[in-house]
């Protein structure tokens, strides 16, 4: 099963070894992707699982001439962002009620990822932390582009923009990083 | 790490969870069910709001208005005509 539109074409009839065979090879990029973006371990497991199953349950109206991989990327990265939009609500919230005495705040653990040696944790935790800091855009981009190694092409693709804005966002990001890292 | 537009940062990669495809076609099953559950609910409820309509309109359609009885009153026979005899036709 080499060629990418019979895949998509197996997909969209429902069969299964074509959807073991995009599963086995992208969950782990996936996984990845997901846990750069929320910093849990758990979320990212749940939010991959939550991929897959749209990406079957929606291959139907997937256009095949897109990449695949490409609209996998941006399911994953869509779901991790309102994930994320998600949390800071519930953060603010808590906040809130914090301030009048209804409920403490919770405070979000340091993020320490789990392929880390015990080492590098602390330059790590700034480093995740600086990450999360970011705007979602320079985020979304910053993971993709240093984290992922995919091109400004595909990074264009993923978040539906053109290239020039890609490399703005990065810039953009890289000195935000430099900033929260000094 | 002060120069990303030269260093690559360290890619720290791990294996997602084993087992996690088979919690992903339980995961589709049980959405799929839903998904079934829903339409299926749909088209119940579709259903009833027609016969619930068709009911309705019915009624309306082959129900007939009573007239009250005539009397020998004065006013209430005058008011009798009033009412009833400047009705529509549907309704007489």
């Amino acid at each position: 099963m080499q060629d990418e539109k019979d895949i998509i074409i197996h997909l969209q009839k429902g069969d299964e070894i074509a959807f073991k065979w995009v599963f086995d090879t992208y969950k782990d990029r996936i996984f990845n992707t997901i846990l750069y973006m929320v910093q849990s371990n758990e979320e990212a497991e749940d939010l991959t699982q939550e991929v897959f199953v749209e990406v079957f349950l929606s291959v139907e109206n997937f256009n095949v001439q897109s990449k695949l991989y490409t609209w996998i990327y941006r399911i994953a990265i869509n779901k991790a962002l309102n994930l994320q939009r998600f949390k800071k609500a519930k953060k603010r919230f808590g906040n809130l009620l914090s301030i009048f005495h209804l409920s403490p705040a919770d405070e979000i653990p340091d993020f320490v990822h789990p392929g880390i040696l015990l080492e590098n944790k602390e330059l790590s935790e700034s480093l995740y932390r600086a990450i999360d800091q970011l705007p979602e855009k320079q985020k979304t981009a910053f993971v993709l582009r240093q984290l992922e190694d995919l091109s400004y092409v595909e990074i264009a693709e993923v978040m539906q923009t053109t290239i020039p804005s890609v490399e703005s966002l990065l810039f953009r990001a890289k000195q935000n990083l430099q900033k929260y890292l000094k | 790490m002060d120069n990303f537009g030269n260093k690559k940062l360290v890619q720290h990669r791990i294996n997602a969870p084993e087992g996690m495809y088979y919690q992903v076609r339980e995961r589709i099953v049980k959405e799929r069910m839903r998904m079934a559950r829903t339409r299926q609910q749909l088209a119940i409820g579709s259903a009833l709001l027609l016969i619930i309509g068709g009911v309705n309109i019915g009624i309306i359609l082959f129900s007939k208005s009573e007239k009250p009885h005539k009397t020998n009153n004065s006013t209430e026979q005058i008011l009798y005509e009033t009412y009833f005899d400047n009705q529509t036709p549907f309704l007489k």
